[in-house]
């Protein structure tokens, strides 16, 4: 027996998805929850095992000592930087021009050199970055891609996502969908720039509490074009007390770039 | 309710997502095959159809933050991404074609109309004709009960309207669909009637 919803159901088309499409898509899907996981899903698991260990078997007396002592220091970092401020350089702003070594590039800082080098990204790409940093290639087998002074333990982050001082990773996405801060970040800065001869954008982004982050964390990127890919190479305003010397790292380790021709 | 072998929800999966990225993927493994062609019949061109079917899920992970966790399936709110999605691009479509009307119109060349939807590559046949004539506010929600199998309370929260007009508007468009057969299959037509 049958009636209209049969006709009508004899007209669907069972037609599906190739098997191409489906992998592609959730490849693409997994990388961008590589991304969120190592870039923010990560610094919170981190943040959260830095207060625990802080607050040990007295959770309220401790965590309420770790608000004093952030507070403390956040005070005695900005008294510093009131020191500073009249010999420190002003705040860095994106370079306008191709990020290429120039007199000074290659270090980081005073006392930083870029003296090792390794390859990520499976060959794509080969960066040099401070001597005596530890490198990791976070999961992805690929090689070098996330890097710190201290030595990496990644085996406990959240959701597989390691987090270093810097994260060099090639997202699967073009420029313009890598270079959109979206609801999770608003965008402080962004210029156009060149590094290692591809087109690029260089931007300082704050997040707005959207997603994972809290508010207010900044992170400092580079945003390479590679047509239908975008290489990224980030690092965020934490776990460190000059941001400022993280970003004049970033532009030295952009500029030692080179990609796999 | 979609769950999966351990039983968890689409809720559960989701709010695993929030800590671990990674856990979307159970959504996609669940849905993708309805929203492509949900997508695919809407478009009728495969290419379209893997691009918005790839963006329904690349917002629904950016958005999982905002998804109410009350609601146990996530058809409707994927559907309802799927489908602000169809309506954009058609208006985009709308929209290029009267632009290149206006340029063949000036070039005095003739018109090709985009491939079309489902419905418009379907030939001639008193259903279709009926599907066809329905306004679209009547035709999706029947489509999605008998195409995408969704229930009435899935349909209401796919399209954002309270579930009485859903019921209204499916019956509305079965009606509609019935007296064509009526016109044209008398025997289909008494069947339908017989089975009521």
């Amino acid at each position: 027996m049958t009636d209209e919803l049969d006709h009508i159901r004899q007209l669907r088309d069972d037609r599906g998805p190739s098997r191409e499409w489906v992998h592609e898509t959730r490849s693409s899907l997994l990388e961008m929850a590589a991304e969120e996981a190592a870039s923010e899903a990560s610094l919170l698991d981190r943040l959260q095992r830095s207060v625990e260990s802080l607050a040990g078997p007295r959770p309220a007396l401790a965590a309420a000592a770790v608000v004093v002592t952030v507070t403390i220091l956040a005070g005695a970092v900005f008294m510093l930087a009131q020191d500073r401020s009249s010999d420190a350089p002003p705040v860095a702003t994106p370079p306008t021009t191709e990020a290429t070594p120039s007199p000074g590039a290659g270090e980081g800082s005073p006392g930083m050199t870029l003296a090792a080098s390794c390859t990520g990204g499976d060959g794509l790409f080969t960066i040099a970055y401070p001597e005596g940093w530890h490198t990791d290639d976070g999961g992805s087998g690929g090689g070098c891609e996330v890097f710190d002074e201290e030595p990496l333990n990644l085996e406990g982050s959240v959701g597989g996502g390691p987090l270093g001082a810097v994260t060099v990773r090639a997202l699967p996405v073009d420029l313009e969908m890598a270079a959109d801060p979206g609801r999770e970040n608003r965008e402080v800065s962004s210029e156009t720039t060149t590094v290692a001869g591809r087109s690029a954008v260089v931007a300082l982004w704050e997040s707005t509490g959207a997603a994972a982050l809290p508010e207010g964390v900044r992170s400092y990127r580079y945003l390479v074009d590679l047509d239908d890919r975008t290489l990224m190479l980030v690092t965020y305003d934490v776990d460190t007390s000059d941001f400022e010397e993280r970003r004049r790292l970033l532009d030295a380790m952009a500029a030692s770039l080179e990609l796999d021709p | 309710m979609s769950t999966s072998d351990d039983g968890s929800t689409d809720a559960a999966v989701i709010a695993r997502s929030l800590g671990d990225p990674h856990a979307f993927a159970e959504i996609f493994d669940r849905h993708h095959d309805a929203m492509w062609k949900f997508v695919w019949t809407r478009v009728g061109d495969e290419e379209a159809a893997n691009d918005l079917a790839a963006e329904v899920f690349r917002i629904a992970f950016e958005q999982r933050h905002d998804y109410d966790l009350d609601y146990d399936s996530a058809k409707p709110w994927l559907f309802g991404i799927a489908a602000n999605l169809v309506r954009q691009h058609h208006r985009d479509r709308a929209r290029r074609d009267e632009a290149g009307e206006r340029i063949r119109g000036e070039r005095g060349t003739a018109t090709a109309p985009d491939p079309q939807g489902r419905l418009d590559r379907l030939d001639s046949t008193p259903v279709a004709e009926a599907l066809k004539e329905l306004p679209e506010r009547d035709r999706e929600p029947l489509l999605l009960y008998a195409w995408d199998d969704l229930a009435y309370e899935e349909i209401a929260d796919a399209l954002d309207v309270p579930v009485g007009t859903v019921r209204s508007r499916i019956h509305r468009a079965r009606k509609h669909v019935r007296r064509h057969l009526d016109v044209d299959e008398p025997d289909a037509a008494s069947r339908a009637e017989g089975s009521r």
